[in-house]
């Protein structure tokens, strides 16, 4: 089921109902409903798949209450890791094998040995990245002792199924998560109008923003050899813009879901075309990706309280691992080492001056010295978004020689015509630019009425925008 | 909650004020203007024409009758408002439309049993999202009333914008907005209307792995004769001629002959009750040639110049 289809808004229609207006009273049942809606919403895919995301969850589960009973350190320690092997080879299978079969098959054949295929056909289960996490993080708090396991089985499985954020995240902790599922919800009327804000605003990235984008991002990357390097810079552009609409635009729709069901996510996108270097970036893009890798690997590494070597190679396994994550494609590795290596200058070149919190920060706009660090950081992330978005190394490689070498041209019909999204680009930005410092983006501080003619005017951009006889899917439910 | 409940009705009716506010704006716009230059779109936008005839029907009229060389021949004026996959419905709509801006003094009228089970016949019988302007006009309502599932027709009666947003791709407002910025690219003739198909390779339709299986029972849908008679009314009210054609069919493909047979004695009736004029092209043998046709329902450009040379020849006696 796509949050922007039909049957999705039928199906929150009922759920919120039956949720507030019949269950409101009792946390248990308000959990066991939450869990057959997050089923149905799975299933809808793929019930089969459910199975396996049970299995996992009550492995997870059994594994938190394994550790709790243990008192010796080394025992526990030899639980966590289990757990965490456990469900790392279940993700390996599914998403990696065939992977590393081929590569490893490539490899066998490059240096003159004959392999037969031993790739095997396995469908991805959507999710898997996400839910797999969600119980890693589960064992690990336990093990840190920062959350108390919990015996009730109907909430864990419902943390782990939780229909708003089951697909695309955000990757919630379970010591920030879990226990919100063991308290009685309140309906709350501010949390659920900044809930519908960031529906809608979620909405708006998605259908206006990143499906506009996505045609045109999609027709250049699909005829680059033919296309002038102007076309090609503005196809980069238009794919940057798409994956963050795309991916911000999911997030934002299920941390606003989240809040109409008295739920708190963390926050997954805070402005992340505004930042003025790759550290903030990556401090505003997936924030609930990034702390995960920092809380669960970066500092038990050593974090950077350690030599410049050691906290670049730090640094390299949590790139490297995040590219990983994303696909089981050279691809995104490249991209992740990539981040990596664009984060050297400030292990070994620490800028002194001190970060303001965001750009601009206290006036209306930025200083000539932040403008030309954004341009230089978006360019830089646009750069590797080339590698995530081509299909192999040398689409990539390739792509890269075309904008070198073909000619430039502005006057181009195909460099024309697609320039009728820049006016709703600049909408997106020009919103964003004004809400920089908040996290929600429609938190806008204008009269009533304005907001509701702007909030109108949105939503007539989306249902302009949208397919109603076919949903375009999400790019991160295939991570 | 009883807060958001009273705020968001109040939105709600703010909303659907402004939508029937926009939903005339855009009936007025897109009743003149057609974004998409659609054959059907090129159609509807048509004025003042006066012409001798016009034939209508399915992508078995719009490629199959040649109409620059049937006005050639028999020094007429005509044009082809045939539409890909349309039903009599479809064609009813079309031609009250039409006949509102243009006069015409007779109709060729394509009927074989694919107009009959239209259902079956063809993927998108009635192009509902076409006539969208028109909507609230009672003639075109009931169109919409008698083809498109009921909740649909109550969804687009009741709530203002909507049967514009379901068909967003067809009313962009950016495009108007844009002066057109999509090139507008008519594959058809735009003098007469008649798209000829160029495709010889007519060998490869002949595979009998890929030939349908013909059952042997006469489908008729009830809604396609409806439809049937209401276009001859029409055209009675317009005091126009309606000469009714079987364009050819490369029937060894697509008919069992016992269902054949009763076809033809379904539409014997049918015009006798209705007194036309008729004119088969389907025992015409010399057509009966692989050679002349695209695929088992539509003959190549060289099966269509000499199946509107028959045409025409047999015209002559009826204009």
């Amino acid at each position: 089921m796509l949050f922007n289809s039909f049957v999705f808004l039928l199906f929150f229609c009922i759920v919120f109902i039956v949720y507030w207006f019949v269950l409101s009273q009792r946390v248990r049942l308000q959990n066991l409903f939450l869990l057959i809606s997050s089923c149905v919403f799975y299933g809808w895919w793929d019930y089969r798949f459910l199975i396996l995301m049970g299995l996992s969850s009550l492995f997870g589960f059994a594994s938190g209450y394994w550790i709790e009973r243990r008192t010796d350190h080394w025992q526990r320690k030899l639980i966590l890791s289990i757990t965490i092997v456990a469900n790392l080879l279940f993700l390996g299978f599914f998403k990696y094998y065939n992977f590393f079969a081929s590569s490893f098959a490539e490899l066998l054949t490059t240096t003159g040995f004959r392999v037969d295929d031993f790739t095997l056909k396995i469908i991805l289960p959507i999710g898997i990245s996400f839910y797999t996490f969600h119980n890693i993080s589960y064992a690990i708090d336990v093990y840190r002792k920062e959350l108390k396991p919990t015996g009730d089985i109907i909430a864990y499985f419902a943390f782990i199924s939780f229909f708003p954020q089951l697909v695309a995240g955000p990757i919630m902790k379970a010591k920030d998560f879990l226990p919100q599922f063991l308290v009685k919800r309140n309906f709350n009327y501010p949390g659920a109008v900044q809930g519908l804000r960031f529906i809608l605003w979620g909405y708006f990235k998605k259908i206006v923003i990143a499906d506009g984008c996505g045609v045109l991002a999609d027709a250049i990357f699909n005829t680059y050899s033919t296309q002038p390097s102007s076309v090609l810079l503005l196809g980069v552009f238009y794919f940057a813009i798409q994956i963050y609409g795309d991916f911000s635009g999911y997030t934002d729709i299920a941390i606003g879901l989240g809040k109409l069901f008295g739920f708190e996510f963390t926050l997954n996108f805070k402005t992340p075309y505004f930042s003025r270097s790759i550290p903030e970036f990556w401090r505003r893009w997936h924030i609930s990706l990034t702390s995960w890798f920092r809380d669960y690997i970066y500092i038990p590494l050593g974090g950077n309280r350690v030599s410049k070597a050691i906290a670049f190679r730090n640094i390299f396994i949590v790139f490297f691992l995040s590219g990983l994550w994303h696909g089981a494609n050279w691809t995104y590795v490249v991209w992740g080492v990539l981040y990596a290596v664009l984060y050297i200058p400030s292990i070994f070149f620490p800028d002194k001056t001190k970060l303001t919190p965001y750009i601009g920060y206290g006036k209306v706009w930025p200083s000539i010295r932040e403008v030309i660090q954004l341009i230089i950081t978006f360019a830089l992330v646009c750069v590797a978004w080339v590698f995530f978005r081509s299909a192999s190394l040398t689409e990539a490689l390739r792509y890269f020689k075309a904008i070198a070498t073909h000619p430039f041209k502005l006057s181009d019909y195909y460099f024309l015509s697609p320039l009728h999204m820049m006016p709703l680009i600049l909408l997106l930005f020009t919103i964003e630019w004004i809400n920089r410092d908040k996290d929600c983006q429609l938190d806008l501080s204008w009269s009533k009425s304005i907001r509701w003619g702007f909030y109108m005017f949105l939503i007539y951009l989306i249902f302009f925008s949208i397919n109603f006889h076919k949903a375009t899917e999400f790019i991160y439910f295939q991570f | 909650m009883k807060r958001l409940i009273i705020n968001s009705a109040v939105f709600v009716v703010l909303a659907y004020i402004l939508s029937t506010m926009l939903s005339w704006g855009y009936t007025a716009l897109f009743k003149n203007y057609k974004p998409d230059q659609s054959k059907k779109n090129w159609t509807l936008v048509r004025k003042g024409d006066t012409l001798d005839y016009i034939t209508i029907g399915s992508s078995r009229v719009f490629h199959m009758v040649d109409v620059p060389l049937l006005n050639t021949l028999t020094n007429k004026k005509g044009l082809n408002i045939g539409t890909s996959g349309s039903s009599y419905a479809d064609n009813y709509a079309l031609l009250v439309k039409y006949l509102e801006r243009n006069k015409v003094q007779a109709l060729i009228l394509n009927a074989d049993e694919l107009c009959f089970h239209s259902t079956t016949g063809y993927t998108y019988p009635f192009k509902d999202y076409e006539y969208m302007p028109y909507f609230f006009e009672d003639t075109i309502n009931q169109v919409y009333k008698d083809n498109v599932p009921k909740w649909k027709y109550y969804v687009w009666s009741g709530i203002p914008l909507s049967r514009y947003i379901e068909f967003n791709e067809h009313y962009e407002l950016g495009s108007v907005l844009w002066l057109n910025a999509k090139k507008p690219v008519c594959k058809f003739d735009t003098t007469a209307g008649t798209e000829l198909l160029y495709d010889m390779n007519y060998k490869k339709f002949l595979r009998t792995d890929t030939l349908p299986v013909q059952k042997d029972t006469l489908h008729i849908e009830q809604r396609d004769e409806l439809y049937f008679h209401k276009i001859i009314s029409l055209c009675r009210e317009k005091g126009m001629k309606v000469i009714l054609i079987t364009t050819p069919l490369f029937t060894k493909g697509i008919y069992a002959p016992a269902n054949r047979a009763k076809f033809q004695q379904y539409l014997d009736r049918l015009i006798r009750e209705e007194k036309l004029t008729y004119i088969n092209f389907m025992d015409v043998t010399s057509l009966q040639d692989v050679r002349y046709f695209r695929d088992m329902t539509h003959t190549n450009i060289e099966g269509t110049r000499i199946y509107t040379r028959y045409l025409a020849r047999q015209l002559k006696d009826h204009f």
